[in-house]
């Protein structure tokens, strides 16, 4: 009883032997183009989310010791992982690709944008404490930005708080001398209040 | 970028089921008594469950332990615990993985060869021709087997050959086994 079990399950294993390794590769976000570089120039081999034969990718790419599977995606970090040529293996890549910081600083810019923009609804609708309060936030990430202050001081001026409007017409003023609506502010409350140009 | 040495290496649980046929002889020696003054053999023979959990896995080597029991036996009882070692043939020993917050890799060996040698506590039961008898065996098992990965599963065999000395006897087992792998990630 026993020799023809153990034969039977050698022939179910030895039956299945031949079928291939396989390959997984998934990105996020999705639709990074996968290219797999041995020696020499990098190949395109697809895109992800992609699901191929891995012993034939070796085979047909591969012949140093070590190759590289790269992911790129417009806007995003290349990704690159180093693998030893390897068989009989299941392999499951699956890679966050890193924003590019250009694309980084311009959705940071449109978030500050879209922020500053609700912030003068509120003013218009003479929220100034909540303007204000929002504003302070803000100045606390974007020390060199003079927008910030200077909306602080209009909010100030608009709820009739003369001496802390001037304080950030100043301070729009000192952060960016090229800031034509502070200066002009600044000059015109410096007059009404009877006190000194400062220089910053 | 990583290196291996970043990869984390599974342990692994197999449930096994196959036969365990062991031959015993007592050793006229050591028998005592009015009634035992002929050294008498048997034959155990079933079908035993293995529970093998493999809990140290290195580049080439994994340690493990196992309990052997039976499940249907026809004569006798034969149940086993041990621990030992298995060497692996091919490239890759243990499922790997890598995880942070960018890279998520598994590689999973699809075929894999090795052969294991354990050490073992035995209980044995038996009958003689005049009584029911049992025995504790210290037990060599030596061996070899394959593990395949298939869509959703994986599968592992084995065959091993034991020899045992007992209080009163010694032993011979051979095992052969069939049964799932669970990776403990």
């Amino acid at each position: 009883m026993f020799r023809p079990m153990f034969l039977s399950i050698l022939l179910l294993v030895i039956s299945t032997q031949a079928d291939a390794s396989k390959l997984v590769l998934k990105s996020r976000p999705e639709g990074a183009e996968i290219f797999i570089q041995a020696s020499g120039k990098p190949v395109k081999i697809g895109v992800t989310p992609f699901e191929g034969d891995l012993t034939e990718i070796i085979k047909t790419y591969v012949q140093a010791s070590s190759f590289m599977f790269e992911l790129k995606k417009e806007g995003h970090l290349p990704y690159r992982v180093l693998l030893a040529k390897t068989s009989q293996v299941d392999l499951e890549l699956s890679a966050n690709l890193e924003l590019d910081p250009r694309v980084e600083n311009v959705r940071a810019h449109d978030a500050l944008m879209n922020k500053l923009f609700s912030i003068q609804k509120l003013v218009r609708g003479r929220s100034f404490a909540e303007a204000i309060e929002e504003l302070s936030a803000l100045e606390k990430k974007h020390e060199n930005l003079s927008i910030i202050p200077e909306m602080k001081a209009t909010a100030y001026y608009m709820n009739k708080d003369i001496e802390n409007a001037l304080s950030y017409y100043r301070r729009a003023f000192a952060v960016n001398p090229d800031n034509q609506d502070a200066y002009r502010m600044k000059i015109y409350i410096e007059k009404k209040l009877g006190v000194d140009s400062e220089v910053p | 970028m990583f290196s291996t040495s970043e990869l984390k290496k599974s342990d692994e649980v197999s449930i096994l089921i196959g036969m365990a046929n062991v031959s015993l002889t007592e050793n006229a020696l050591t028998l005592t008594g009015p009634n035992q003054k002929v050294a008498a053999s048997a034959k155990i023979s079933g079908i035993n469950g293995l529970l093998h959990y493999r809990f140290k896995n290195f580049e080439k080597i994994s340690l493990f332990g196992q309990f052997s029991f039976p499940l249907m036996a026809s004569e006798g009882t034969y149940l086993a615990g041990g621990a030992g070692a298995e060497y692996y043939f091919g490239e890759t020993s243990s499922k790997m993985t890598l995880n942070d917050s960018i890279t998520s890799l598994v590689m999973t060996p699809t075929m894999r060869y090795f052969a294991y040698s354990a050490l073992n506590l035995a209980y044995v039961s038996y009958n003689t021709l005049t009584a029911k008898k049992n025995d504790t065996v210290f037990e060599i098992e030596l061996g070899g087997g394959i593990s395949r990965k298939f869509s959703k599963f994986s599968l592992r065999a084995q065959a091993g050959f034991a020899r045992g000395v007992g209080v009163v006897s010694t032993t011979t087992a051979m095992k052969g086994m069939l049964g799932g792998i669970f990776f403990l990630d």
